[in-house]
């Protein structure tokens, strides 16, 4: 309770707060625009609330971005048919038929409603849960930190779009990267390709995600002819009446828990959870048949699912320091360069301040869940807009950012060569079909593991079969189904497939 | 060969463990502690991406890729070229001139090369942009943040004698 009392007074300050807003705004512009998504708008910022003072505001930057942009995504799914995030994907289903029938400012109000409702729902829920899973975590030796990292890794086969070998080659490739130059381990410079003055693994990897999600999207968007789509023609401003939003309480609750516990599997995302939540829905809805015609049921299933995922996701985030997608990877970075160090410890420390800061994610993720909604609600007009921003200003605008952002990080221009190196290295794999998200983890968990399994092996003096405890082996058998179900699924995908038959 | 892509990247992908794990016979191999060595984890990581490029390799050649595959190449891949050229003509001028000089050059030159057409209103609206963003992004990060950005004489002049009066700092 002090500590509850104790962020609140670190989070209701004019300052705070303007930050907090101003990220929400810029979260909820970058997600309608398609393109740039909550994953990439983060990594841009990360930089940026590094310098913020106090670092309670640089964190509240980032929370705001994060829900401002699950909600953003909302906005072109409706009036353009293009989800602005990928987790809006199940949103176009019934938003964009409601926006061609003249309905689009209910769509959109309808979708502020859902989301708010399931990001609240889901940041109670992770306010609930979060002490008692870090308390049994705090009970991890090493080796279950490492084996809680191979887990980590193990989601990879989830989040890899398309190949899963490809994926896993990406993950690696980002453990290789952070283990480049200086190791903080063994004190020594290793595969540093003759480079000797890399910035510690820590900063470094902030220009590689701001090359690997920035300027490879600036480079894709530039290279593709886009046309801009025009939103539905004015609307006039339309809230649901009392008789929808009774229509709708089903489907809230439907989603928020579904967004919850989707959110909170590592490797499951907004989309997952949107596509799980819209089709429970419309199991149990008296209306089916208006499914994916236009039903406000299934704008609120989808929306309130992908936001839900928000707090979902931050469960092993924040309590067992393993991020289950690239959006909360990031996160977890920024937390890490803002002095906190998310996992079991965080709920146990005990500088007042550090408690307080704690404290301050969970009061600033509920706030920043709830002010979403007058913010919306208030900015529809100027949000409708943001989708028609021309390509011309909107990437080369990005780059600026992504300069200043790589150079402020590590204050000299090897942020900015580490940025423009991985913002081709990025490009050129995503030509070549491999997933940017795994190389984030890579980056992310590759150093916890070394370091646990070092610390681990010294501890039984390299015998293995020391350190092998039940809950280790429990993570290893999840780690297994984790990488072998998505190869089962695709196999039994192949067998139900036609053969084709291949000439020549 | 079905999938010539794979096999291509696989083969580069071999290539560059080959070259990590040669570089990992430079580490000290052993650990007295019975911790691991300097030289494990990347060691692994290489043969661990060697192995998987190996079956990348084989499934590209004996396997189709599933569905259709999207072109290498954009339609617009020649001004990305352009634009990308004009990026790192931009990265290396920024240390010589300073933020401000460098930004303006290089978002008038990247918002004429996208720009589809460069009617009169069209490329007004255009220089607006590129002169507010500029000074913008030079205002809120480097005065108002104050982020480190790379002064050359332009940005001293004008952080002295025009955002000193806004009240930076």
């Amino acid at each position: 309770m002090e500590d509850a009392i104790a962020a609140l007074k670190l989070l209701f300050t004019f300052k705070v707060m303007a930050f907090m807003l101003a990220g929400m705004v810029a979260g909820i512009m970058a997600g309608a625009l398609p393109g740039l998504t909550a994953t990439m708008s983060i990594a841009l910022l990360v930089p940026f609330t590094y310098i913020i003072d106090p670092p309670v505001a640089g964190l509240m930057v980032l929370l705001g971005v994060y829900v401002g942009a699950m909600h953003g995504g909302a906005i072109s799914a409706i009036l353009i048919r293009t989800p602005g995030t990928p987790a809006a994907a199940a949103t176009c289903f019934d938003g964009y038929p409601l926006a061609q029938q003249g309905k689009a400012s209910l769509a959109l109000n309808i979708s502020a409603i859902a989301s708010t409702t399931g990001g609240v729902f889901s940041t109670i829920v992770l306010w609930t849960v979060a002490a008692p899973i870090a308390a049994v975590a705090l009970k991890f030796g090493p080796f279950e930190m490492f084996c809680l990292a191979v887990f980590g890794l193990s989601i990879i086969s989830s989040v890899a779009e398309g190949s899963t070998v490809k994926g896993f080659i990406m993950g690696a490739l980002g453990m290789l990267f952070a283990a480049a130059g200086r190791s903080t381990v063994f004190d020594i410079e290793r595969i540093n390709f003759g480079i000797k003055d890399l910035p510690e693994s820590g900063l470094r990897y902030i220009p590689l995600m701001i090359g690997v999600f920035a300027i490879t999207e600036a480079l894709t968007q530039i290279e593709l002819k886009t046309v801009v789509k025009k939103g539905a023609a004015k609307f006039k401003n339309m809230m649901p009446g009392l008789s929808q939003l009774k229509q709708i309480s089903p489907a809230l609750a439907i989603s928020s828990v579904i967004g919850t516990v989707v959110g909170s599997i590592p490797g499951a995302g907004g989309d997952i959870a949107g596509f799980v939540a819209y089709d429970q829905t419309k199991k149990v809805s008296k209306e089916r048949e208006k499914f994916g015609k236009g039903s406000i049921e299934g704008i609120t299933a989808a929306e309130g699912a992908n936001n839900a995922v928000t707090g979902g996701a931050m469960i092993p985030m924040l309590t067992l320091g393993i991020p289950g997608d690239s959006v909360t990877a990031i996160l977890l970075g920024a937390m890490i360069i803002l002095g906190l160090r998310p996992g079991p410890t965080l709920f146990s420390e005990t500088d007042p301040d550090m408690r307080a800061l704690v404290a301050a994610i969970f009061v600033g993720l509920l706030t920043a869940n709830i002010l979403i909604f007058p913010v919306r609600m208030a900015g529809a007009p100027l949000f409708s807009r943001v989708i028609a921003i021309s390509r011309h200003f909107l990437w080369p605008l990005v780059v600026v950012f992504c300069i200043v952002g790589s150079y402020s990080m590590t204050n000299s221009m090897m942020g900015v060569y580490i940025m423009l190196v991985f913002g081709v290295f990025g490009y050129i794999m995503k030509k070549f079909g491999f997933p940017p998200g795994p190389l984030i983890l890579g980056v992310i968990l590759g150093p916890i593991a070394e370091s646990n399994l070092h610390r681990a092996l010294r501890i039984s003096k390299g015998n293995i079969a020391e350190l092998i405890s039940p809950l280790a082996v429990i993570l290893i058998i999840l780690s297994v189904v984790s990488v072998a179900l998505p190869f089962i699924q695709e196999a039994k995908k192949r067998k139900k497939e036609p053969v084709k038959v291949e000439q020549g | 060969m079905k999938n010539p892509r794979d096999v291509f990247i696989g083969t580069v992908l071999i290539a560059f463990s080959a070259l990590i794990y040669q570089m990992t016979l430079g580490l000290p191999a052993g650990s007295a502690s019975g911790g691991l060595a300097p030289s494990s984890f990347p060691r692994a990581l290489a043969i661990f991406i060697g192995a998987l490029s190996v079956i990348l390799v084989v499934a590209g050649i004996f396997r189709k890729p599933d569905g259709e595959q999207e072109k290498m190449l954009g339609p617009l891949f020649r001004q990305m070229v352009a634009f990308f050229c004009i990026m790192v003509v931009y990265i290396l001028l920024m240390p010589q001139i300073g933020y401000i000089v460098s930004t303006l050059v290089f978002l008038t030159a990247s918002v004429l090369l996208i720009m589809p057409q460069r009617k009169p209103r069209d490329l007004a609206i255009g220089i607006l942009f590129v002169v507010v963003s500029s000074l913008a992004v030079y205002y809120i990060f480097g005065i108002f943040l104050n982020v480190p950005l790379i002064e050359g004489p332009v940005d001293e002049v004008l952080r002295q004698n025009v955002f000193g009066l806004l009240g930076g700092k």
